[in-house]
């Protein structure tokens, strides 16, 4: 491809549209289950607004507690029962809050493991936690900014080459 | 999310599974930040909106001639992003083949839904007999030109969407002539690269 043909391409594509500021709001809200229509949306607000007036009840963030908004999450999944969320707050200064919930790990263990963020290289271990016995338990802990959180992996405490839970399922 | 609206490029910091991306964490390829989105980042899921938002969107629009249905289907093709990206298979098809299809199949389904709610709506079915492959370009290019900086997708755009000599750039701009050609052949050399990336 030459610029020649980067300039007709050009030409032949015209300028795009811009997509409406609800447009962009909505489609925003997709991944944190936000899936009304726009159209229902526009046409829904009104109804929804009174609703909430009244019912008197603000706005409920499912699973998350009062101090604690998360901006996104990610799910840990292994080849057992066990499983694990992840959710990652807004950055504070140099830093942001991530919440593990554990849930079902090696119940009966009580043992020691490690959270790792494998979007680090070499690998950075973010938590050393220990589960009841039930195999649960829930964590907060601060990450550095600009750590990778996408990529999370839970391993025993030294056994960094077991990977229990995994966010990217072909690691575990 | 105030600076990530389509077409005005984001900064994002993306980890790469596995390693660093091609071009870097600020410049992913369209088939790393899929292969994000289907890990669950919400920040890769921007970024595919932030490059391909318009030019879904305008896609939309040439096959369903109506804002409120083209709005519809849009929000449905960027729903079937974040819950179907791990269907993409980079060995399959480059991704912006895949965005193409996932948007066509949306304002597909949105065009029957309002046929068979009996709305009024314009289904324009020249662009689905044309040859798809002008729309899949249409669709790549304006998504190239999210990712090339604002000052040179604006000389661009006067360029071959407005028809401005370089001159009239210059002076509505009120730049130096030079500058505007410069601005102008960097731009299209990026675009060159990004577009030769997405038909990779």
């Amino acid at each position: 491809m030459n610029l020649d043909d980067v300039e007709a391409q050009l030409r032949r594509a015209g300028p795009p549209e811009n997509p409406p500021e609800r447009l962009h709001r909505a489609v925003l809200n997709v991944p944190g289950g936000g899936r009304a229509r726009p159209n229902v949306l526009r046409l829904g607000v009104a109804a929804a607004l009174a609703l909430a007036v009244l019912a008197g009840a603000a706005l409920v963030v499912t699973h998350q507690s009062p101090s604690f908004q998360s901006v996104a999450a990610v799910e840990l999944r292994g080849s057992g029962a066990g499983v694990a969320e992840a959710r990652i707050g807004s950055p504070n200064g140099s830093n942001r809050p991530l919440e593990l919930s554990v849930q079902h790990l090696q119940p009966g263990a009580e043992q020691y493991y490690e959270l790792w963020s494998y979007g680090e290289h070499p690998p950075m271990m973010l938590a050393t936690f220990m589960t009841s016995k039930d195999g649960s338990c829930t964590i907060m802990l601060s990450i550095p900014r600009t750590a990778g959180w996408q990529d999370l992996v839970i391993t025993p405490r030294d056994r960094a080459d077991q990977p229990l839970l995994c966010s990217n399922h072909g690691r575990c | 999310m105030s600076d990530e609206r389509p077409g005005r490029p984001i900064l994002a910091r993306l980890p790469m599974p596995g390693g660093r991306g091609r071009h870097g964490l600020a410049d992913p390829s369209d088939e790393e930040v899929l292969t994000l989105v289907a890990s669950g980042s919400e920040l890769a899921f921007r970024t595919v909106w932030q490059r391909y938002g318009a030019a879904v969107f305008s896609l939309c629009l040439r096959r369903l001639s109506d804002r409120g249905a083209a709005e519809d289907a849009t929000q449905e093709a960027f729903a079937s992003v974040w819950r179907r990206a791990a269907t993409f298979d980079p060995g399959r098809g480059s991704a912006a083949g895949w965005l193409y299809a996932v948007a066509r199949n949306a304002a597909a389904q949105e065009a029957r839904h309002r046929r068979r709610d009996a709305i009024p709506v314009a289904v324009l079915d020249e662009e689905q007999a044309a040859d798809e492959e002008d729309a899949v370009t249409r669709l790549v290019v304006h998504a190239a030109l999210t990712r090339i900086p604002a000052t040179e997708r604006q000389v661009l755009e006067l360029a071959y969407f407005d028809d401005l000599s370089h001159s009239q750039i210059a002076d509505q701009l009120s730049l130096p002539l030079g500058t505007v050609k410069t601005r102008i052949r960097s731009g299209l050399h990026r675009l060159q690269k990004y577009l030769e990336e997405a038909r990779a």
